[in-house]
């Protein structure tokens, strides 16, 4: 069991978002239909490595990396 | 009369609603020291007028936008003019446990509401049906199935807004205490994160547990066909390689598709100039017809086709999903200019018509990143620059001049597009670092399912840009030409009278008797000696260092409403009766000499001089309306005008002192 942000996953890991360590990024986040205890797949990265291609309960969100590192999950 | 507001997450199908609703009856309408444009419409249903307004896409009352700002504003306001008397809930049957999360927090509000559920019919897609039935029973709501392509449930919809009554469904806050609780966030701007997140979260937990038995969920065993689409089209590599080709594509379509219909525009408009000038008497008022109005008209009407095809395109792109792919791919590469994966799009149909590309911003949401991509859109290579950049690579450059196996006039049109577009690069990134914005420089991106478009919603896109274009920035083009013509057609009555003289004397001591040659002398005398040409005189000192004279400050002067009026300008000063021929307008440019130091007027500095000018200044009247249009403010336009016209000068002046 050890906590990692969705920016370090690689491509086609997934895993299960725990919390955000930045409030503002997880209302933005949650609005757009990714809760906490959702699982996340990190399916490709754009050119130059961000954004992310993320789905998320039948959602799929571009993500910056900054934005991803404040996403912690399982 | 019932105001009905129509909300919804952005991409949850409300546009097509709205368009189902109203027809072509809509109104763009602008709100006082708003920026954000809210489209309204009057209908009559069932003995009801019902003003209906489309609320921008919001995902939540917490905004993250101006758009999404205006939402939480208006429905906090009950002496706002769009305060809604009913609401018309829009929500996506494959992401309706989301799309309930802005419902909730406005049924809390207390407002009478009904739910839509549109995109019924992806259930294929997606493996998620609901039962509408039981969805009304939890709610508490009226609930309708909607389809957009179809117009199903349009009466059904109708009617329950006729019926809509006071609700009482609760899901944390009652009427009084959500309103408090939201005015309170709202006077501290929002800034207070931590209860905003424990609404969404436990709106959330509220809605899972309601809609639990109304939604059932079938995932697909295989890959959804988006998912499969988006491993191509997403690809790092595959996926610019397909972006890249569509582009072309649409920049081909533009320029290619467009052809026809603009010739025959002017053409038409030859037409109907030559008619009148031939069934109404020689008089100035005719002349202010056919040549001030006809042809700013002509001038306007004739971008039809471009604005019509582009806008056509890209909402073709919008509505099948793929523009979100587009802004994924790009985004990384244009935040590195201050721009957004969106201005790429603006900027590519720059090079066509900065008009189109202009009014394409708005679907850029971050307000700093749409005002730097609109200011420099225009130092894109626009189609208007051509008929300019043809004739004078003509002038300065022989046609046999070879650099290897390339033809140098072609190498020269090449380095003119790729340096506007390096010079608008460049100006967003300095841009970028003055600007300063409030708004959070928050991206997420919603890559929504792909859709087989609506082509209703691609008619009524390509209409009201097509409209607002005409009627909005068409009344400035028209009084600029109007002036223009005016500035260009009379002369200072002793001028006049001494232009005249040196005509006649002229045509005596040559024996010129045909009529044709006469007739182009009067209009190159006229011209010569028209308050235009006291300007070009007035101006000439300025311009001098730039290397260029009376005669070129006058084809800058009445080229400042459309850039494609210099080669007319300069045909009617060498009087050449026929302005198609650019060859023989270049011939004659290049054998003028200046009387005062006997030599060439059109030397290789003055005519790179020149293709600098009009590379980099700003000499499009429409493209200012357009840009004070869509900024809302003159300063923008003013400002833009300014700096693209100092910096015109300054490279004008810099390459013409190199050559010299």
């Amino acid at each position: 069991m050890n906590f990692r942000s969705l920016a370090d996953l690689k491509e086609g890991e997934m895993f299960v978002l725990q919390q955000f360590t930045d409030d503002a990024t997880a209302v933005s986040l949650m609005e757009l239909g990714c809760t906490p205890r959702s699982s996340l797949q990190v399916v490709r990265r754009a050119p130059l490595g961000c954004p992310l291609y993320v789905k998320v309960n039948q959602v799929i969100l571009g993500i910056r990396r900054e934005d991803a590192k404040k996403m912690i999950g399982i | 009369m019932k105001k009905v507001a129509l909300i919804g997450n952005p991409n949850a199908g409300k546009t097509s609603v709205f368009n189902r609703l109203t027809g072509l009856n809509q109104q763009t309408g602008n709100f006082t020291g708003v920026t954000v444009e809210v489209k309204t419409a009057e209908i009559t249903s069932n003995n009801e007028v019902l003003q209906i307004t489309d609320f921008p896409g919001t995902y939540s009352l917490f905004p993250n936008s101006a758009d999404e700002r205006l939402v939480s504003d208006i429905l906090l306001n009950p002496q706002h003019e769009v305060y809604p008397d009913v609401i018309c809930y829009i929500a996506g049957a494959p992401h309706l446990e989301r799309h309930l999360l802005l419902f909730s927090q406005i049924q809390d509000l207390g407002f009478p509401i009904i739910l839509g559920v549109s995109m019924l019919d992806t259930v294929l897609e997606t493996g998620i049906s609901v039962d509408l039935k039981k969805l009304a029973q939890v709610l508490k709501v009226p609930v309708i199935g909607l389809n957009g392509r179809t117009g199903e449930g349009k009466e059904e919809l109708l009617q329950a807004i006729n019926q809509a009554r006071t609700q009482q469904g609760k899901w944390l806050r009652n009427q009084d205490e959500q309103r408090l609780f939201l005015q309170n966030q709202a006077a501290q701007n929002f800034s207070q994160i931590r209860p905003q997140v424990d609404d969404v979260m436990q709106r959330y937990e509220k809605i899972r547990a309601k809609i639990e038995t109304s939604i059932k969920i079938n995932l697909p065993t295989r890959n959804s066909f988006t998912e499969k689409l988006d491993n191509i089209l997403t690809h790092p590599i595959a996926g610019l390689a397909c972006f890249i080709a569509l582009l072309l594509i649409v920049f081909q379509a533009v320029f290619s598709w467009s052809e026809v219909p603009m010739n025959l525009i002017e053409e038409a408009f030859v037409i109907t100039t030559v008619w009148f000038k031939s069934v109404l008497p020689a008089h100035p008022l005719t002349d202010l017809l056919t040549d001030g109005i006809l042809a700013g008209l002509s001038g306007i009407l004739v971008f039809i086709p471009q604005i019509a095809i582009l806008s056509a395109l890209i909402a073709l792109l919008e509505e099948s999903g793929y523009m979100a792919r587009a802004v994924f791919l790009t985004d990384n590469i244009m935040r590195r200019f201050g721009l957004n994966g969106r201005s790429l799009v603006s900027l590519i149909s720059g090079t066509a018509c900065a008009i189109p590309a202009i009014i394409a911003t708005r679907n850029i949401s971050n307000q700093k990143e749409r005002l730097i991509t609109i200011l420099v859109t225009p130092f894109m290579s626009c189609s208007a620059r051509i008929p300019v950049f043809t004739l004078l690579t003509s002038v300065a450059i022989p046609a046999e001049a070879y650099w290897g196996i390339f033809n140098v006039r072609g190498l020269v049109m090449l380095a003119l597009y790729l340096i506007g577009a390096t010079t608008a690069l460049v100006a967003s990134k300095i841009l970028s670092l003055i600007i300063k914005t409030n708004e959070k420089s928050m991206f997420m991106l919603e890559l929504p399912i792909y859709q087989y478009p609506h082509w209703r919603n691609i008619v009524f896109t390509v209409y009201d840009k097509v409209h607002a274009f005409t009627v909005e920035a068409g009344k400035i083009i028209l009084l600029v030409s109007i002036i223009l013509w005016v500035l260009a057609s009379f002369a200072p009555a002793e001028q006049e009278r001494a232009a005249a003289e040196k005509v006649s004397s002229y045509i005596i001591t040559n024996g010129i008797t045909d009529e044709n040659i006469i007739e182009q002398l009067t209009a190159t005398a006229t011209l010569e000696a028209s308050y235009a040409a006291q300007l070009g005189k007035f101006i000439e000192p300025s311009i001098a260092p730039l290397g260029f004279d009376w005669k070129i400050g006058i084809a800058l002067i009445t080229s400042f409403a459309a850039r494609e009026v210099f080669v007319a300008t300069m045909a009617t000063l060498y009087s050449i009766g026929n302005t198609d021929d650019t060859q023989k307008i270049a011939e004659k440019i290049t054998s003028e000499i200046n009387p005062r130091t006997g030599l060439p007027v059109f030397t290789l500095p003055v005519a790179f001089s020149l293709l600098t000018f009009y590379l980099f200044a700003l000499q499009c009247a429409s493209t200012l309306a357009v840009v004070k249009r869509e900024t809302k403010k003159w300063k923008w336009a003013v400002l833009q005008f300014l700096f693209m016209t100092g910096w015109a000068y300054l490279a004008s002046w810099i390459v013409y002192n190199v050559l010299k």
